[in-house]
C-alpha cells in the first residue's frame, strides 16, 4: 500500500509542479522520502538492467552517451537527465517511471548518483552495474576530503555488483584490490599533452595503498589520473580492459580496439566519457559494431558549453564548476589550446549553490598558470570575489595590464567586447550565466 | 638565503595549501631575499635543522596517519628546531603531527567541524580570516593559543582559543591558503623571520591581496 501511495503522490506532485511551471525534479521525491517512505527505492520491481553512475566529475556526460547507445540498440532507458542526482531527484525520477504498483516500466534504469547520496539511494537494492568515473577533490566544504567520498562510494558495493572503474585513477582503481565480483576497467592511453610531474603538488593519491611506497607515474593526464605503478608491484594501473588510444582532441577522434571513434568535444573529459560509456555498454553485451555505429553515425551533441555571437565576437561559455579544480583546469586548458587572439571572463557571486560558506582554497588548486598565454589579450573579472581571483592570477604571474576588474556585471559584456578583439571565453559559475545570457539576448 | 622545507608536500596538501609556500617565497623575493624551497616527504632523507622555515599542510585521516608514523623519526630534530626559535607553520589537521613534541593531545571525533572563521591575533591589529574543515580536535592543551575566536570554532568546540604558539611554532586548524588570504599575517611572519636572520624588513606597497582581504572583511565579517 505504501508503494502505491508513494508513487501516486510522486506522480501527482510532479503534475502539479508542471502545471505551475515549477521544477518538479526533486520536490516529489523529497515529499515521499520525508513523509511516506524512506526505503521506497528498495520496494520497486526493477528492470533487467540497473546502472548507477557516480564520480567527482564526468558522470553526466557519460550517462548521456550510455543512454544514447542503449536507445540506439533498442532499449528504453530512464535517466535523471535534469541533474537532480541526490536521493530526492532519484526517487522522483524512478517513481515517475513506475506503474502505480511499483513495476519499473523501462528496460534500463540509468541513474546518475551524487557521491554522498549513494548510500541513501541504494540501501538494500544494489545496481547491476556501477560506473565510477573518478574521485578527486571537489566541494571541500561538503565532502571534507576525497577519502570521505571514497568511503561513501564503497559503502554500497558488494560482490553482486559489476563494477566499471577508471583504471587511470588510483583512488578508484584500488577497488581492483578488494572487489571479488565482476570488474571492468577503462582508461586513456598516453597523450601528447601529458605531464611528467604535477605542477601544483596537489594530487590526491600519491602512495600505494598496500605498501605505502610512492607510486611512480609514467605520465599524468591531469590531477592524479595517469599511468601509475607501485615500485613493489603491489598496485598498478595495468592495461585497462577498454583503452582509448591515439587521442586526437583537435580532430575529436580516439581509437578503441583500433576503430576510430568520435568524441563529442575536443577535451579530455569527452574522451573519458566515451570510453566509460563504451565499457558500460560492452559489459551489457551491446556489440562493438553497434556501439561504434551509435557513437560515430548518430552523433550526440555536447550540451556542455554554449557558443553565440555578440557584437561580432564569438562568445564561448565553458562549463566550470566552482570548488572542483579539475573542472576549472580543463576549462583553462581548453582556452590555452585554442589558437588566435582571445580573452577570458572569470567570476562568481557565490562559491556554492548548496551552502553559504565562502571557502576559496580551491582557487589555489587550479592551474590558472595556463592563462599566462601570449594569445590572451585581456582577462575580465567580476563578482564579489574579483579581488581574490585577481590575487590568484597575480600568483600565476599573469601580466597585470591584462586584468580588467568589472564592478557592474550588467556592463561586463559591453566592456569586454569594447576592450578586446578575438574570441571571448567565459568560465563563470551558474549564478552569473543568466545575467550574461539576458544581456546578450540569447 | 632563507631555506624553506615544504614537509609532506605530496601527502598533506589539501585545499590549495601549496599557496602558503608560494606566498612566503613571493613575499621574501619582494624583500630581495634569496629563497630555496625543498619539497620532502615520506621516502626522503630530511635534515630538519638545515632549514629556517618548515611548512606542513593538512590531509585526509589516512594521509595524516602515514605522516604521523613517519614524523616520529624526525621528532628529536623538530623539538630542537622549535627550541632554537626557528619557524614552523602547520595548517589544518597537521597540528596533530606535533602532539608528541608540544604539550597537547589530539583525537579523531565523529563529527566534522566546517565553516568560516574570524580570529584575533595579539601580535597584529588585523583580524585573521580562514576556514576550517576537520574531524579531529586537540585537547588537554598546555600551550599558548595562537588565536582567539571572534567567530567560529576553537581547537575544540565551545573553546575560544584556537591554535598553538610555542616560540615560533605557529599551528592552526585554519586550512587553505591562509598566508595569501591574510596578507598582514604574512607580513608579520616574514618580518619576524627576516629579523631572526638579522635582515631588515622593508614595508612594501600593499597589493591586490590586501584589497581582497579588506573586501572579504567588508562583505563577510562586517556586513554579513
Amino acid at each position: 500500500m505504501r508503494v502505491f501511495i508513494s508513487i501516486l503522490a510522486n506522480k501527482l506532485i510532479t503534475l502539479i509542479c508542471k502545471i505551475f511551471k515549477k521544477n518538479g525534479t526533486q520536490f516529489p521525491g523529497s515529499f515521499v522520502y520525508d513523509h511516506i517512505d524512506k526505503h521506497i527505492l528498495d520496494k520497486i520491481k526493477y528492470p533487467k538492467y540497473t546502472i548507477a553512475v557516480t564520480g567527482s566529475s564526468g558522470k553526466g556526460s557519460a550517462c548521456i552517451l550510455i543512454k544514447h547507445i542503449l536507445e540506439d540498440a533498442g532499449y528504453s532507458v530512464a535517466l535523471n537527465e535534469s541533474g537532480s542526482n541526490g536521493i530526492n531527484g532519484s526517487i522522483s525520477m524512478i517513481l515517475n517511471n513506475c506503474t502505480l504498483f511499483g513495476r519499473f516500466k523501462k528496460d534500463v534504469l540509468l541513474l546518475e548518483c551524487d557521491e554522498r547520496h549513494l548510500k541513501l539511494i541504494w540501501q538494500k537494492k544494489k545496481p547491476d552495474f556501477f560506473l565510477i568515473t573518478n574521485i578527486t577533490r571537489d566541494q571541500p566544504t561538503r565532502h571534507g576530503t576525497p577519502q570521505v567520498v571514497y568511503n561513501d562510494v564503497t559503502s554500497i558495493i558488494d560482490d553482486s555488483i559489476h563494477l566499471i572503474i577508471n583504471a587511470d585513477d588510483p583512488f578508484v582503481s584500488r577497488l581492483k584490490l578488494t572487489h571479488k565480483g565482476k570488474l571492468t576497467t577503462f582508461g586513456i592511453d598516453k597523450m601528447k599533452d601529458d605531464i611528467k610531474k604535477p605542477l601544483l603538488n596537489n594530487i590526491d593519491f600519491a602512495y600505494c595503498p598496500i605498501c605505502h611506497k610512492k607510486l611512480s607515474y609514467a605520465y599524468y593526464h591531469y590531477g592524479h589520473l595517469g599511468s601509475f605503478k607501485c615500485p613493489n608491484n603491489d598496485f598498478e594501473r595495468g592495461i585497462p580492459d577498454f583503452v582509448a588510444t591515439d587521442i586526437d582532441l583537435d580532430k575529436q577522434n580516439i581509437k578503441i580496439n583500433n576503430n576510430d571513434v568520435y568524441i563529442n568535444k575536443n577535451v579530455i573529459y569527452a574522451a573519458y566519457a566515451t570510453i566509460a560509456a563504451y565499457a558500460v555498454c560492452s559489459s551489457i553485451k551491446i556489440s562493438e559494431e553497434k556501439i561504434i555505429d551509435s557513437l560515430n553515425n548518430d552523433k550526440v551533441p555536447n550540451s556542455l558549453g554554449r557558443e553565440f555571437t555578440y557584437k561580432n565576437h564569438k562568445i564561448i561559455m565553458l562549463e566550470t564548476k566552482n570548488e572542483n579544480n579539475l573542472s576549472y583546469y580543463q576549462g583553462c586548458k581548453y582556452i590555452h589550446d585554442q589558437k588566435g587572439l582571445k580573452s577570458v571572463i572569470l567570476g562568481f557571486e557565490r562559491v556554492s549553490k548548496r551552502y553559504k560558506e565562502s571557502d576559496l582554497s580551491w582557487l589555489y588548486d587550479i592551474n590558472f598558470e595556463l592563462l599566462d598565454d601570449k594569445n590572451i589579450d585581456k582577462i575580465f573579472i567580476f563578482g564579489r570575489f574579483k579581488y581574490d581571483l585577481a590575487t590568484r592570477l597575480e600568483y600565476a604571474n599573469i601580466d597585470k595590464s591584462k586584468i580588467v576588474l568589472i564592478d557592474n556585471p550588467n556592463e561586463l559584456m559591453d566592456i569586454a567586447v569594447s576592450k578586446t578583439k578575438g574570441d571571448i571565453y567565459t568560465m563563470i559559475w551558474y549564478d552569473m550565466v543568466d545575467t550574461i545570457m539576458n544581456k546578450v539576448g540569447v | 638565503m632563507i631555506k624553506i622545507l615544504h614537509l609532506y608536500y605530496d601527502l598533506l596538501n589539501l585545499y590549495g595549501e601549496n599557496a602558503n609556500v608560494r606566498a612566503l617565497v613571493k613575499s621574501l623575493e619582494e624583500q630581495e631575499v634569496k629563497v630555496r624551497v625543498d619539497f620532502k616527504s615520506l621516502e626522503d632523507d630530511i635534515n630538519i635543522l638545515d632549514y629556517d622555515f618548515i611548512y606542513v599542510g593538512s590531509g585526509s585521516y589516512e594521509s595524516l596517519t602515514l605522516a604521523k608514523d613517519n614524523i616520529k623519526k624526525l621528532s628529536k630534530d623538530i623539538k630542537k628546531f622549535i627550541d632554537d626559535n626557528k619557524y614552523i607553520l602547520s595548517t589544518g589537521n597537521s597540528i596533530e603531527l606535533f602532539d608528541n613534541i608540544l604539550n597537547y593531545k589530539s583525537k579523531r571525533v565523529d563529527f566534522r567541524i566546517v565553516g568560516e572563521q574570524v580570529y584575533t591575533f595579539d601580535n597584529i591589529d588585523k583580524l585573521i580570516i580562514g576556514f576550517q574543515n576537520r574531524d579531529s580536535v586537540i585537547y588537554d592543551v598546555k600551550e599558548t593559543p595562537l588565536f582567539q575566536v571572534k567567530e567560529g570554532t576553537g581547537y575544540e568546540p565551545n573553546i575560544l582559543s584556537e591554535g598553538i604558539k610555542h616560540n615560533n611554532f605557529y599551528g592552526t586548524y585554519l586550512l587553505g591558503p591562509i598566508l595569501v588570504r591574510n596578507p598582514y599575517f604574512l607580513e608579520y611572519i616574514v618580518k619576524n623571520l627576516l629579523e631572526s636572520k638579522n635582515i631588515k624588513y622593508k614595508k612594501i606597497k600593499e597589493g591586490i591581496s590586501y584589497t581582497a582581504y579588506e573586501e572579504f572583511i567588508k562583505n563577510f565579517v562586517l556586513n554579513k
